[in-house]
């Protein structure tokens, strides 16, 4: 035993946050998000480990995989994300419209999965 | 005369009758006789006359003698004591009137009258010194034995208070460390914003609430109760801030370079919530309180600036005194809780071994406080801050195909990959209570369906990820379909899935039932 484990609930949600409590975009916990630009000088210290995750290179991230790396909150990693996005550090992927299934299949889809139930 | 007649007719033995003549001269010499035995006798009456007088005046003398010898011994019997007595009582040497009387100068009995007198006096003055030495000192002992009391008393006074007080705030201080590690495992399970915000609201309460109860804990004997490892000064300003008030206003350089040891990280914590708390609290509401570090040859010094009236003169000296220790464990004059916080601060500063400094005005015009902490409580910050290789899923270049049987095989219910058992805090007195709730499913609603509906809510997740994988697909050459059932991503959009399959449900389902 070397010390007690370094305790992710230490600093409490709401400073990581700065007091913000709710993200401003719809950012879910499943939804993904790629680096942007931007300097990363003026971010705080969780802002900064949030983007240290996206290594040159890497795709998109979801929320709850970032939440998890860094042993956060999902809630205070979604408001996290919200404000890199809104100052431009992280972005959601580009639409890919012709990848998205059409939606008649997703109703047959939905239909036979009801039959099922 | 008959008797000289007879005498001179003794002595002379003539027959007067015989010679005629002889009569005359008998006759003459008879008045010869008589004139010279009345002439011897005057003068013998003289002489005893005379010595008669003498006697009468030595008698006189004497008396008189006699009678000053009766008033000196009277005169020194009533003075030389009185006298001794005075000096005794004052400590003033008091002057006796011991003059002889003339009618005893030049005697055995004068000299031997006024050696007595000496002594009298040196013995009582004697005595009277040895009784108030006594006196004094037995009342050196009365007062000793008072004191002793009154200071027994007090403790015994201190001592109950002190006790009162310990227990009230170990109590709560458990409490609110159980609270607050309810409400850690509460923020990781609910992601609703209404409960998030909530929750936070509740959190940062029962922070405050913790800080104020283990500072009484600290006067009332305490040790902290709560234990960190070391941590980086960048999170130790970032704990302090969650336990005061106002904490937005609170802006802190890059604190990376050093971390606090981990004996000393909650007590470092505690002092720099007092100093913010104090510098929040005495600075407009729209000041920012800056925190910086300054870099020693021996030292860290963790620095409070405030941009509030600067601390009057009083108030600083008053907490210049409190720093420097005096009267910081009384706890029978405790003030109101800013006093008392930098009271606990002086009381952890000495038992860990840093220093705080209290300086106005400051650049801002304000005070300026500094944690003053020595290389033996500091040391290098670990390589813990960085994420571990291996939590991070890879992220997905390529969609993978649903895989029917490992996707419904996870029930893995969101939270438990982000929230560890061992990752709650480790606060001491609620370690079972923090770890208990962390396993718990989200919610039963949400976990039932979830096998059932997994199809959909594959589908569902997976237009999500595809689109995020997307611009990294041509980055990744091998297009493995890697799926790891316990990831975070997935376990929520799984649930996202279902949640929106079900919301698309319900709708029909009430329009049947009217």
């Amino acid at each position: 035993m070397s010390g007690p484990r370094r305790d992710p609930d230490m600093v409490r949600p709401y400073v990581r946050t700065g007091g913000r409590v709710r993200p401003h975009r719809d950012v879910r916990l499943e939804s993904v998000v790629v680096a942007a630009s931007g300097a990363a000088d003026e971010l705080g210290p969780d802002a900064r480990r949030v983007l240290s995750l996206f290594a040159v290179g890497r795709g998109g991230l979801a929320v709850a995989d970032i939440a998890a790396a860094l042993q956060l909150p999902p809630s205070t990693v979604r408001i996290i994300v919200s404000s890199l996005m809104d100052s431009g550090h992280l972005a959601s992927p580009a639409p890919a419209v012709e990848d998205q299934p059409q939606n008649d299949i997703l109703q047959k889809v939905l239909d036979g999965l009801r039959e099922l139930v | 005369m008959p008797a000289g007649a007879r005498a001179t007719g003794g002595t002379v033995p003539i027959d007067f009758r015989e010679d005629p003549m002889t009569e005359p001269i008998l006759i003459l010499l008879a008045l010869a006789a008589g004139t010279f035995a009345s002439l011897l006798f005057l003068r013998r009456a003289r002489a005893e006359k005379r010595r008669a007088d003498e006697t009468e005046q030595r008698r006189e003398q004497l008396a008189q003698q006699m009678r000053a010898a009766e008033q000196y011994v009277a005169h020194i019997a009533q003075s030389v004591v009185q006298a001794a007595a005075s000096e005794a009582q004052t400590g003033r040497p008091y002057q006796l009137d011991s003059a002889i009387p003339p009618q005893l100068a030049h005697t055995q009995l004068a000299n031997g009258l006024a050696a007595l007198a000496n002594q009298v006096r040196s013995a009582i003055t004697m005595t009277g010194r040895l009784a108030q030495n006594a006196a004094e000192e037995q009342l050196a002992q009365v007062w000793a034995e008072t004191e002793r009391q009154v200071a027994q008393a007090r403790q015994e006074s201190v001592d109950v208070a002190r006790a009162a007080v310990r227990a009230f705030a170990s109590s709560t201080v458990q409490r609110a460390a159980k609270l607050s590690s309810t409400i850690s495992a509460g923020v990781r399970r609910h992601v609703s914003d209404e409960a998030y915000a909530t929750l936070v609201e509740m959190d940062h309460l029962a922070q405050q609430m913790l800080l104020t109860a283990s500072g009484y804990g600290v006067l009332a004997g305490d040790k902290l109760s709560r234990r960190w490892p070391a941590t980086t000064l960048t999170d130790v300003v970032r704990t302090a801030m969650g336990r005061v008030e106002g904490y937005q206003r609170v802006q802190h350089t890059d604190l990376e370079s050093f971390a606090v040891q981990s004996r000393a990280v909650e007590a470092v914590v505690h002092t720099l919530s007092v100093l913010l708390d104090n510098a929040l609290r005495y600075s407009p509401p729209n000041a920012r309180v800056h925190v910086s570090l300054e870099h020693g040859a021996n030292a860290a010094f963790l620095v409070v600036d405030d941009a509030g009236l600067r601390m009057e003169d009083e108030r600083l000296t008053w907490a210049r005194e409190v720093m420097s220790g005096e009267q910081r464990d009384d706890i029978t004059r405790l003030g109101a809780y800013p006093q008392t916080g930098l009271r606990v601060a002086s009381v952890l500063a000495h038992q860990y071994g840093f220093r705080v400094e209290l300086t106005a005005p400051n650049l801002y015009g304000g005070t300026r406080a500094i944690i003053v902490l020595p290389q033996a409580l500091l040391t290098t910050p670990g390589p813990s801050r960085a994420v571990p290789a291996q939590s991070l899923p890879a992220p997905r270049p390529v969609a993978a195909a649903p895989v029917p049987s490992a996707v419904p095989s996870t029930e893995t219910p969101m939270p438990e990959p982000v929230s560890p058992p061992e990752a709650m805090p480790v606060a001491e007195p609620a370690p079972a209570a923090a770890a208990a709730p962390a396993p718990a499913p989200v919610t039963p609603a949400d976990a039932q369906p979830a096998p059932r509906q997994a199809p959909a809510t594959t589908a569902s997740g997976l237009t999500v990820r595809r689109r995020g994988a997307r611009p990294a697909a041509a980055a990744r050459p091998g297009p493995e379909p890697v799926v790891e059932p316990g990831r975070p991503s997935v376990a929520a959009a799984w649930m996202a899935g279902s949640r929106s399959s079900r919301d698309n449900q319900n709708p029909p389902r009430t329009d049947e039932g009217r």
